[in-house]
């Protein structure tokens, strides 16, 4: 019973957002389309209700897993009383997203990302989730946007959303080959205080994830209204997705050592940098950005000390209602003034200049090394050097060679067996 | 039922021929017939290697081709035998000629040998694979590459003729070279002695050169620059395999691979994989971006295959390599599609985020795309090596690994820029004119990529269950 219940669970919320997805973009804020949708995502309530039952009442956790065949992968569903009020506060932002977005189906995409991220029992699939999502997300914001700096913004945070992903399985791999298991329930009971890299690479790229996000979508404020949708919707699954990593990976990252406090520490800085950033904000569009962030910046401080339900009222605050901050974008009457206010409130950020740099210098790198570097090694070393050093081979037959094809015979002949008398001694 | 495998072998090996003939038969300017022939060839090549791979999983003997020919004191024998490693390489031969074929049409009337040539070159390929011994097969693939420079010097492309002088003049010079040293029997287990490593090294740069590693094939950045884009993916296909066969051929010569050679492969390779994220990094061209990640990968394939004698990391290798061929073909269409649409503004964002797709496919995220091979390479690499007990983290290997990373990371940021430079181009007149048949954008978003994906968690299954066996 429990097996089917959690199969319908994992279902319907994907044949939902499946529909959304397919239909939405060919018909325009159909109402059919959003009813279905709601009446499609009502056995995953009431399946999550049968589950609550279990996880809250009987304080039991819920795992069903299905292993990969030859792999060490599972699939599956692992529930217990937090993550219940999690799933419950992302269906919830799913609903409310189909209901009042204007585009709800990135939106929407991002709460399924989400949905199979929290549930999900093992911790390679929950990162896979997050950048397989991210992915497709970005692919179909760059199909609905046509501003430059909105893709310019969409494709920096592609490449650090890559490096940290990198980072983030070097890690999980790091751990593998020392325990043999990624599985959330058995890790727990694993020791890790000497795994000090693979901890360190998880908490830099989840904290990567996340202010890069922000701060490359800060100067986003003066492109049109579809980039200012997009990057609501990018920003909330992003952030939602890095909250929920990182409340799932803090039984890792945060053992009783002295690492954990250099952690805890960074994160403080990390609010203070939110608190400052939302405080000198003066203009209306990056307030939300700004606020999403000190929200997270707090729940993760929430999480690293161990906090679980205030961690958990903040997370449920980020990923059920921010998803409707894109459709109130799209209600301002007067955008051309805010356009103009905006330009005008447009200052310099240190922290998107920070993320601004690697690439630029990559670039700068890259083209020094192309025309320099390239350039000597195909050009010279491999093509100029053995033409001069054929050309002095041949040099003798140069001199002689005046038009004359008897005379020019004749002097290869001599040259010919001079070089092969000049090669046997 | 014997009679019948026999058949199939022999259908497997000669179809590309009779595909040949019968295009060639066909008029010039019948392209419907000639298009029509060849998907029907090409369909039922890959269906018969399906049916040999089938057999042979089977444990079924299948019986090996084997003619001897005798002209006065010549004898020459002619056989092919399939084993566990160049089954794979029937596999990608005629996966590659299918997808060539139904991916890449040829609507122009260039000439009658440009339809049939991707059969001939199959044929070639078929009858190469069947020898075991690399003093028979690198002559023969070294003149089929003359077929090659016929097809890019009947291309538009400026410096056509720069290219196949770079390109002739030097794999013609390491193919002599490597048969010279052949001749001489240098190579040997003994590979410490810096003779014996400097003769195995030259060896294995026919190999190299043709997987077009940088630091090995100089030509290769004008290459890219100057392939037509229907032509090109096949040629470098072609050149793929073929530099991938002279490497296996080459590493079972080999009776044990020496730390020291697997170290300066892998020097070799993490060298060149850094000289093509930068090169694609300063490069901007959106065309040539899975051109580079081709040949990235191609780097750590070779690198993979000299790491250790254990037959286990020629499945791993193979594995990679395949899948990355199979999305090389799917991101070049892709590309091919946006030279369709790109006239049409409308459909501008949309493919923007169409290529964008195909190309995050190559990122390596675990999964999907290429990463399906490529994290358990890099579990079996990290256990095996950096790891494992006994040994310091900070090691070659570890720097080696590290630079992959670093290039896999610059390549994202290839990406990222050409995809922005992407955004100014204007629409190519000559493309609207030539193909009328535009190919529907619908399915290309997320069903063309989920079929790659499925394709790219085949192959490491077919892989371990041959290797299983």
């Amino acid at each position: 019973m429990t097996v089917l219940i959690s199969l319908v669970f994992f279902a319907c919320p994907l044949l939902a957002i499946w529909l959304i997805n397919s239909i939405f973009e060919y018909s325009n804020n159909n109402k059919k389309i959003k009813i279905l949708s709601l009446l499609i995502l009502l056995p995953a309530f009431f399946s999550l209700l049968f589950m609550a039952n279990i996880t809250i009442n009987k304080n039991g956790i819920i795992h069903q897993t299905y292993q990969l065949p030859a792999i060490k992968i599972y699939f599956g569903i692992l529930l217990n009383n937090y993550i219940t009020f999690y799933v419950l506060s992302i269906l919830i932002g799913i609903i409310l997203t189909i209901f009042f977005s204007n585009q709800p189906h990135m939106s929407a995409l991002c709460g399924l990302v989400n949905f199979l991220m929290i549930i999900s029992p093992d911790y390679f699939l929950l990162i896979s989730a997050y950048s397989v999502g991210n992915l497709i997300l970005i692919s179909s914001i760059l199909s609905n946007e046509t501003e430059t700096i909105g893709i310019w913004n969409i494709t920096s945070n592609f490449l650090w959303q890559r490096i940290s992903d990198l980072m983030s399985f070097i890690a999980l791999l790091i751990i593998y080959i020392n325990f043999g298991t990624l599985l959330e329930t058995k890790l727990s009971l694993i020791e890790l205080n000497h795994l000090e890299w693979s901890r360190t690479l998880l908490f830099t790229s989840i904290i990567l994830r996340m202010i890069s996000i922000t701060s490359l979508h800060r100067d986003q404020a003066d492109s049109q209204l579809n980039s200012l949708n997009n990057a609501l919707a990018n920003t909330v699954m992003v952030i939602t997705g890095c909250l929920i990593m990182f409340y799932r990976l803090s039984s890792i990252i945060f053992v009783d050592d002295s690492l954990s406090n250099v952690f805890r520490v960074i994160i403080l800085l990390i609010v203070l940098h939110a608190f400052f950033s939302l405080i000198f904000t003066r203009n209306k569009e990056t307030i939300k950005t700004n606020l999403i962030y000190l929200l997270a910046t707090l729940a993760i401080t929430a999480i690293s000390w161990s906090q679980n339900i205030l961690s958990l009222i903040l997370i449920c605050i980020v990923s059920a209602f921010f998803p409707l901050l894109s459709p109130l974008v799209n209600n301002i009457q007067n955008y051309r003034k805010t356009k103009i206010a905006i330009k005008k409130a447009k200052k310099w950020s240190l922290s998107s200049f920070f993320f601004k740099v690697p690439m630029r210098s990559s670039y700068f790198i890259a083209e020094f090394f192309s025309h320099v570097v390239g350039t000597f090694y195909t050009n010279i070393v491999f093509y100029r050097a053995p033409q001069i050093v054929f050309g002095l081979i041949q040099l003798p037959l140069r001199l002689f060679h005046n038009g004359n094809l008897q005379r020019s015979i004749l002097l290869s002949l001599i040259l010919m067996a001079s070089y092969y008398s000049f090669w046997r001694q | 039922m014997q009679l019948l495998n026999t058949v199939t072998l022999y259908t497997l090996i000669f179809y590309p021929l009779v595909a040949t003939i019968f295009i060639t038969l066909i008029p010039t300017f019948d392209i419907e017939s000639k298009k029509t022939l060849s998907r029907f060839f090409a369909l039922l090549g890959f269906a018969t290697f399906c049916r040999v791979f089938l057999i042979y999983l089977d444990n079924k003997t299948l019986s090996n081709i084997s003619y001897l020919i005798k002209l006065s004191n010549l004898n020459i024998k002619f056989e092919i035998i399939l084993n566990n490693q160049n089954i794979f390489m029937y596999g990608i031969a005629s996966l590659s000629l299918m997808a060539n074929m139904y991916l890449f049409e040829l609507n122009d009337t260039k000439s009658n040998i440009h339809q049939a040539v991707p059969f001939l070159i199959t044929f070639i390929l078929y009858i190469c694979f069947g020898q075991n011994d690399l003093r028979v097969a690198l002559p023969i693939l070294s003149i089929a590459t003359f077929i090659l420079y016929f097809l890019i010097g009947y291309s538009d492309k400026a410096k056509r003729g720069s290219t196949i002088f770079f390109m002739g003049v030097f794999l013609f010079s390491v193919d002599a070279l490597a048969l010279i040293v052949l001749q001489y029997q240098i190579m040997g287990p003994n590979t410490s002695s810096p003779t014996i490593l400097a003769s195995t090294l030259a060896i294995l740069i026919p190999g190299l050169s043709r997987l077009c590693i940088p630091l090995c094939a100089p030509f290769m950045r004008r290459l890219f620059l100057n392939v037509d884009e229907a032509e090109g993916p096949f040629l470098m296909a072609f050149l793929q395999i073929t530099g991938f066969f002279i490497l296996m051929l080459a590493r079972n010569e080999l009776e044990i691979i020496q730390e020291s050679l697997s170290i300066l492969v892998g020097i070799i390779c993490v060298l060149s994989s850094l000289y093509i994220s930068l090169i694609a990094t300063s490069n901007f061209d959106a065309r040539t971006i899975p051109y580079y990640f081709l040949s990235f990968y191609a780097c750590l394939v070779s690198s993979l295959l000299f790491f250790s004698s254990e037959i286990y990391f020629w499945y791993l290798s193979v594995s990679l390599f395949i899948t990355n061929i199979v999305i090389f073909f799917h991101s070049t269409n892709t590309y091919f599609l946006i030279l369709q649409h790109r006239i049409d503004p409308e459909k501008k964002s949309m493919m923007r985020a169409i290529y964008f797709l195909s190309l995050s496919l190559l990122v390596g995220i675990p999964g999907i795309g290429i990463g399906s091979s490529l994290w358990p390479i890099i579990y079996t690499l990290a256990s095996k090596s950096l790891l494992s007990k006994g040994k310091e983290l900070l090691n070659v290997w570890f720097v080696m690994f590290s630079s992959w990373a670093l290039a896999l990371i610059l390549l994202s940021l290839a990406i990222v820029l050409s995809l922005r430079v992407e955004l100014f181009k204007r629409g190519m007149r000559e493309y609207q004119n030539t193909r009328e048949n535009k190919k529907t954008i619908g399915r290309a978003f997320f069903l063309a990529p989920m079929f790659v994906t499925i394709i790219c968690w085949l192959i490491p299954l077919a892989t371990f269950l041959a290797a299983k066996k």
